[in-house]
């Protein structure tokens, strides 16, 4: 043991003997101050708040107890959280019917293009996002060329509607090309119940042109007055969806359907 | 008309446990085990043991609202108490723990601010009665803030943890998340600090 071990132990017992109010020769001065320093703690005690006040006079509920203490660490652990619900919460109303659907746009579209995605999500929301892309790309008035050589499976009818349902045809309210088997050669796709069978190059489109059915089961759609034919989109050939065999070659007009109280 | 002040706290023989004798609480446990259910008695007990030392703790540290914050503390003891096992002494020290969280959290808001009020013995006009009596009045409870303003914030609130929390060196590292040997170089030299601006003062006692 050194002697400035020695000193460090001195220095500190009279450091304790200081603090805890025993007298030390030559620190009077420091024990007077020490002294008065605990008599700031003989105060009165102060005026609880009407908070404290109420708690003191009437109790806790122990459930009511732990739960303010949940809340409190809750709050305190999600300061983001709630000044987020504070930012929203200060919102318009337009504001919030934007906001609503930049998210919902957003989590359609991240649902569509992220592969972790379970199929069962990513499918639909992949056709949403196809549909509103076409939509944006090509225009409602714009008809659809088909892409030379764009048969494959998934190309909706192009020939002349046929006269009834037939085996094989999908279900009411089902695409025809999801009902329709692929065609491993690569030539088109013939609705079921088609009058001719599917030219290897589809047929230039005319304004004239009627439209294709939408299946076997629904009759010719109809096409209104207010509308010119060249404003009537035909099924998209040639588009994602249809590559994809997602299309819903139904027209932009309204048709009834089949099976669907009509 | 002399103004007679003593001094309620009797001088201890040896060791600290004898400095808050009062504050003791003989049933400790079972005021403890009420308090658990929200008993508001127990609750009262409790306040009245602490909130005296808690509230002079939270005024030495310069916080200005010392009501408010001492309510803000014994809230938290109350509604946290079912968090808490112990014994009497560390639960002393769970209460000061919380008030040295609030007084941080005063400070981080940047309203600290400590009295530092000369002391003019000419305009004191304090008396007592006896030597003694007279040598404790003369230090005042506005002196000994403004003494404890020289000091930095750490050597202040081991002091003020030692001497009015009447907490123990290993108790006041609990506190203020400082080993024993960092809380003792801060006590030592915060009394070293106070004993030189008391010899330059000569303060008369």
């Amino acid at each position: 043991v050194s002697g400035s071990d020695d000193n460090q132990d001195m220095r500190a017992h009279l450091d304790e003997l200081l603090v805890t109010g025993q007298p030390v020769p030559g620190n009077d001065e420091l024990a007077a101050f020490v002294a008065a320093l605990r008599r700031v703690a003989d105060a009165p005690a102060p005026t609880p708040t009407p908070a404290l006040s109420a708690v003191l006079r009437d109790g806790l509920a122990p459930a009511s107890s732990r739960t303010l203490v949940d809340a409190g660490e809750h709050w305190s652990l999600r300061p983001g959280v709630r000044r987020l619900a504070r930012y929203v919460a200060g919102l318009s109303l337009a504001a919030k019917i934007i906001l609503g659907a930049g998210v919902a746009v957003a989590a359609v579209t991240g649902a569509a293009g992220i592969d972790a995605v379970p199929a069962v999500v990513r499918v639909p929301a992949n056709a949403i996002v196809s549909a509103v892309v076409d939509l944006f790309t090509t225009g409602p008035a714009t008809p659809v060329r088909p892409a030379p050589g764009d048969g494959g499976a998934g190309t909706p009818a192009t020939g002349t509607p046929g006269p009834g349902p037939t085996a094989g045809a999908g279900a009411p309210g089902m695409s025809p090309s999801a009902a329709m088997p692929a065609d491993p050669a690569g030539n088109g796709g013939t609705a079921p119940g088609a009058g001719q069978p599917g030219p290897m190059q589809p047929a230039p489109i005319s304004p004239k042109m009627p439209l294709a059915p939408v299946s076997p089961m629904i009759p010719p759609a109809p096409v209104s007055p207010m509308k010119q034919p060249s404003q009537v989109v035909p099924p998209a050939l040639g588009s994602p969806m249809g590559s994809l065999g997602l299309a819903n070659p139904r027209p932009r007009t309204r048709t009834p359907r089949a099976g669907m109280g009509d | 008309m002399p103004v007679r002040r003593r001094c309620r706290w009797p001088r201890p023989a040896s060791g600290r446990g004898n400095l808050h004798a009062h504050s003791v609480l003989d049933d400790f446990d079972p005021v403890l085990s009420r308090a658990r259910v929200g008993s508001p008695e127990a609750f009262t007990v409790l306040y009245r043991d602490l909130a005296r030392p808690v509230a002079a703790y939270v005024r030495a540290c310069g916080v200005p609202d010392v009501e408010d914050t001492t309510s803000e503390v014994f809230l938290a003891v109350f509604t946290g108490l079912a968090s808490f096992t112990g014994t009497q002494e560390q639960f002393r020290s769970w209460v000061f723990t919380i008030a040295h969280r609030r007084v941080v959290d005063v400070w981080r808001r940047g309203s600290r601010t400590v009295a530092a009020v000369p002391y003019e013995a000419d305009t004191d006009v304090r008396t007592s009665a006896s030597a003694e009596a007279d040598a404790l009045d003369g230090l005042g409870e506005e002196w000994v803030m403004e003494m404890l303003g020289h000091l930095t914030d750490d050597q202040r609130e081991v002091l003020v943890l030692r001497i009015v929390g009447d907490l123990t060196v290993e108790q006041v590292g609990e506190v203020v998340g400082r080993r024993p040997g960092a809380v003792k170089a801060l006590q030592h030299r915060g009394l070293a600090a106070l004993r030189r601006i008391l010899q330059a003062q000569a303060v008369p006692l």
